[in-house]
């Protein structure tokens, strides 16, 4: 499918990643202008909930540590980290659909 | 050797007459006393015929057996009394001061209610523990006892692996049939012998069979109407034996061998020996004949050597057959080989009832720390406790009166004592009385009169009254396990299991199980099982806790919650823990599948996924840490007891071999070391058991000493380091006692693996048996722990 390109606004493919005209990254430039407030705002989100798990983890980690002593066999603290990874998961999957989208969107609109 | 035995004769003579003499004295109470004690806190002072020469004080009172000793000493002109005499001691039992403490039954029930363990439940609990205990029993009388039911197999002699494996190697006849054994091409027994324990196995055999046209299928009314192929099942009860998997084709074959080889070895040795001992003669003649000549007196013992060669060729030459068939193959063993099968077997038979003894003491000593006591075990705790309660009561009167009768913040502060102590002990009080404090001694007179109590026993009492708490604590949390124990099912059940396996092993193998019994307590005590959360362990670090506070040190036994990760990070020093932490963690994002391209843009991903990298790296390294001796006496237990046996079959296979160079060198040296040899290669197993028993020990040992030794010292570094306000450096410090701990675990692995490998030989050698050859490890054994060390030890 061609589209326009958001550079040059020549016509090229859809499925290209740079414009062989003026040889922009077409899908960096579609998402700037369609889904980059989303994206800050769910890296945010992301970035927090990984903060407070490691600061959380390390706080149980030391709390094992002082009650249990060196050979504890607790793993608890191993939990907000694993909570950490699989948000990390989804915040990945929520921003590739919405590139997926945003890029669909802007397909869409400039189609030629 | 005589002038020691007349120095023993003399000491032991001396101490009895001062023995006596102190019962003398005891007599002569009366030459310094007007009267008996009237009770048992008496004033002796005001009793004494002549109290202007002497001074009476009580020193001490034994409340439980009314030992009393009265110190009497002799006043000056003055009136004064010189302590630094050594008092007149009068040591006598004061009927008034006997406590008997036994505990009527109602006592003993009110004290068994406290504890929730009543009549109604000690008797439940009776039921249950009597039943663990009654079950327990029977499972050691099963597989066990002398007449276990597991062994006594009737008319036949039951043997175990060991034994079995022993008499196959050393071609041991009246055990195997190795002639009827080579001609069936299995391993067969004499007739009173069996290797086969009362145990069967039920195996269920699957066969698939073709059932023709026309007839009815099995377990069903549908008849066939072509071929079809049905699938049936049976079942045979089989009896079993775990040594009928040893390689029997092997053994078969070391037969074959030696019995083909048996012929070339006779003609060897007689042809050795014929070449040998003319030489020797020879030789032996122009020794004798040069030194005549010569004029040099010669003390070779000419009757020992002939002697020697008789027993020599006796013992080593001359074989019995016992294939009567000429034609055939046949395995003739001398007389030595003979005799030394016999020990061989012998000292394995003492080797699995040492097995034996180990199993049942360990699993008793389990029993105990799970708190399945016997119902004997709880009534002797309980009246125990009541005992040491009711002298408890009985000092009561002591503890009252004596700071009403002695000033005691005046004592406190004249002997700066301790916050939680009122008087001055023995030593303090004496050293103070020597120095002449006699006559100061009413400044601290609460009243105008002499006290009756003295200091002496006051101290004392205090003192006591402390033991008797300590004593009274340790029952009760001993008690209260019991009664936590009745909760326990779980354990009870594991209990059982353990001691099921071990007891049918050790029954079934012999020694060979030992090695199990030790890992199983490795295990169980990692995993807290059976009361080791509540051991001495525990308590140790809590003592140690306790007394850093006493000694004033600033909390520093009490890390932060974020300090305390730094000792954990001793974990990452052990080797093996990067390439962990390599495989665990993630370099670049951008390679992840599928989502790389997004989770790389996810801020503080990488750190969080190497976070729980890191974690699982120090969680696995503990464990290795902790479960690695297990590996390595499983290791140094297989290598030591697979090279016994591979030492009594090269021993069994060159001693015909002796001939020769026994032949050729000083015979008699050469016979007796052999011999020697044989012996200490004949109770190894036995000292492999032994070694076992001690790695234990030393397992639990170096982790305990470690606390005792190291952990206050450190609590005072970091104490120190912190008031010097150096943060980092307590941090340092709080990592650096981590690395003793995982140090401690590393050193306890290596002497689980050393002392199990080399144990046996430890013993030897303290035994005196230096000498290298007495087992096959010297020479193999260590060359293929230095190769496979790794295996054993990996991460140390």
């Amino acid at each position: 499918m061609l589209i326009k390109c958001p550079e040059c606004q020549e016509a090229i493919s859809s499925d290209v990643e740079k414009c062989p005209k003026c040889g922009v990254d077409v899908e960096k430039k579609i998402l700037i202008s369609e889904a980059v407030k989303q994206e800050q705002i769910l890296k945010a989100i992301a970035g927090f909930i990984n903060v407070i798990a490691i600061i959380f983890s390390i706080y149980l980690f030391g709390l094992d540590s002082q009650q249990y002593g060196m050979f504890s066999n607790n793993i608890y603290y191993l939990y907000p980290l694993i909570f950490a990874f699989i948000s990390s998961i989804y915040f990945a999957y929520k921003l590739k659909s919405n590139n997926e989208q945003a890029k669909q969107k802007y397909i869409e609109a400039n189609k030629l | 050797m005589k002038l020691i035995r007349l120095f023993v004769f003399i000491t032991l003579f001396v101490t009895g007459v001062v023995a006596n003499e102190q019962t003398q004295s005891d007599k002569s109470y009366l030459q310094y006393f007007k009267s008996e004690p009237t009770h048992c806190y008496v004033n002796y002072d005001s009793i004494l015929k002549n109290p202007t020469k002497y001074k009476a004080l009580l020193s001490s009172i034994d409340g439980r057996t009314g030992r009393t000793i009265i110190d009497v000493y002799e006043k000056g002109l003055s009136g004064a009394i010189n302590y630094n005499q050594v008092p007149k001691q009068f040591i006598f039992k004061n009927n008034d001061c006997i406590n008997e403490n036994i505990p009527t039954i109602t006592e003993l029930e009110n004290l068994a209610k406290s504890y929730k363990i009543d009549t109604e439940t000690i008797k439940k609990y009776n039921a249950e523990t009597s039943n663990i205990n009654q079950q327990l029993k029977d499972l050691e009388n099963k597989y066990l006892s002398e007449d276990a039911e597991f062994t006594q197999v009737g008319d036949k002699k039951y043997l175990t692996t060991a034994s079995y494996l022993l008499a196959c190697l050393t071609f041991n006849e009246t055990i195997v049939d190795i002639k009827k054994s080579l001609e069936l091409n299995r391993i067969v027994l004499k007739d009173g012998y069996t290797i086969y324990p009362n145990n069967s196995v039920t195996t269920t055999e699957t066969t698939v069979e073709t059932v023709e046209t026309g007839q009815i299928i099995p377990a069903s009314s549908v008849i066939l109407t072509k071929d079809e192929e049905v699938t049936k099942k049976y079942t045979t009860i089989k009896i079993d034996s775990i040594s009928e998997y040893l390689s029997n084709n092997v053994i078969l074959y070391i037969w074959e061998f030696r019995a083909k080889f048996d012929k070339l070895l006779l003609k060897m040795k007689t042809s050795l020996f014929l070449l040998i001992l003319p030489f020797t003669l020879g030789l032996m003649g122009l020794t004798k004949i040069t030194k005549k000549i010569s004029k040099i007196n010669d003390f070779d013992d000419i009757a020992e050597k002939g002697v020697m060669s008789f027993v020599l060729i006796f013992m080593f030459y001359f074989t019995n057959g016992h294939f009567t068939d000429n034609n055939k193959d046949d395995i003739r063993l001398s007389t030595f080989q003979n005799t030394a099968g016999l020990l061989f077997q012998k000292s394995i038979k003492f080797a699995d009832e040492t097995a034996n003894i180990f199993s049942t003491s360990y699993i008793n000593f389990k029993r105990r720390n799970a708190g399945f006591l016997t119902e004997k075990e709880v009534k002797n705790l309980i009246i125990e406790e009541m005992k040491n309660k009711k002298e408890l009561e009985s000092l009561e009167y002591v503890v009252n009166n004596c700071p009403v009768q002695w000033n005691t913040y005046r004592l406190k502060s004249f002997f700066e004592l301790a916050d939680n102590q009122s008087f001055p002990n023995r030593f303090q009080l004496t050293k103070w009385l020597q120095k002449g404090g006699t006559n100061a001694i009413s400044q601290f007179y609460k009243t105008e009169q002499e006290p009756i109590l003295t200091l002496q026993i006051c101290g004392q009492v205090e003192r006591r009254v402390r033991v008797l708490n300590k004593e009274i604590d340790k029952i009760d949390k001993k008690l209260k396990e019991v009664a936590n124990a009745m909760k326990m099912s779980e354990d009870k059940k594991q209990l059982f299991k353990i001691a099921k396996i071990q007891y049918h092993t050790v029954a079934e193998q012999g020694f060979l199980a030992i090695p199990q019994v030790a890992v199983t307590n490795i295990v169980t005590d990692n995993l807290n099982m059976f009361g080791a959360k509540t051991n001495e362990k525990s308590e140790l670090k809590e003592y140690q806790k306790q007394s850093s506070t006493d000694d004033n040190l600033d909390g520093s036994n009490t890390s932060g919650v974020f300090e305390s990760i730094f000792p954990k990070l001793a974990y990452m020093m052990l080797p093996g823990a990067d390439s962990i932490k390599k495989v665990l963690t993630i370099d670049k994002i951008d390679n992840i599948p599928l989502l790389g391209n997004f989770l790389s843009r996810i801020p503080f991903f990488k750190e969080a996924v190497n976070g729980i990298g890191l974690a699982i790296t120090i969680i696995m390294m503990k464990n290795l840490v902790i479960y690695f001796p297990v590996i390595a006496l499983s290791m140094a237990s297989l290598m030591i007891i697979t090279w016994y046996f591979i030492s009594v079959f090269i021993y069994f296979l060159i001693s015909p071999f002796l001939i020769v160079y026994a032949g050729s060198q000083q015979q008699t040296e050469v016979i007796k070391s052999f011999i020697t040899r044989g012996i200490a290669l004949a109770f190894k197993p036995i000292l492999i058991v032994l070694s076992v028993v001690v790695t234990i020990l030393a397992i639990s040992l170096i982790k305990d000493l470690a606390t005792i030794i190291f952990d206050k010292n450190f609590n005072l570094m970091i104490d120190l380091v912190r008031t010097e306000s150096n943060y980092g450096l307590v941090l340092f410090f709080l990592f650096l006692q981590g690395v003793l701990t995982v140090g401690t675990m590393v050193i306890s692995l290596f002497t689980a693996f050393y002392l199990v490998f080399s144990g046996a030989e430890m013993f030897l050698s303290i035994l005196g048996f230096k000498e290298t050859g007495v087992d096959i490890k010297e020479t193999v054994g260590n060359s293929i722990e230095n190769r496979t060390g790794k295996y054993n030890t990996p991460g140390a």
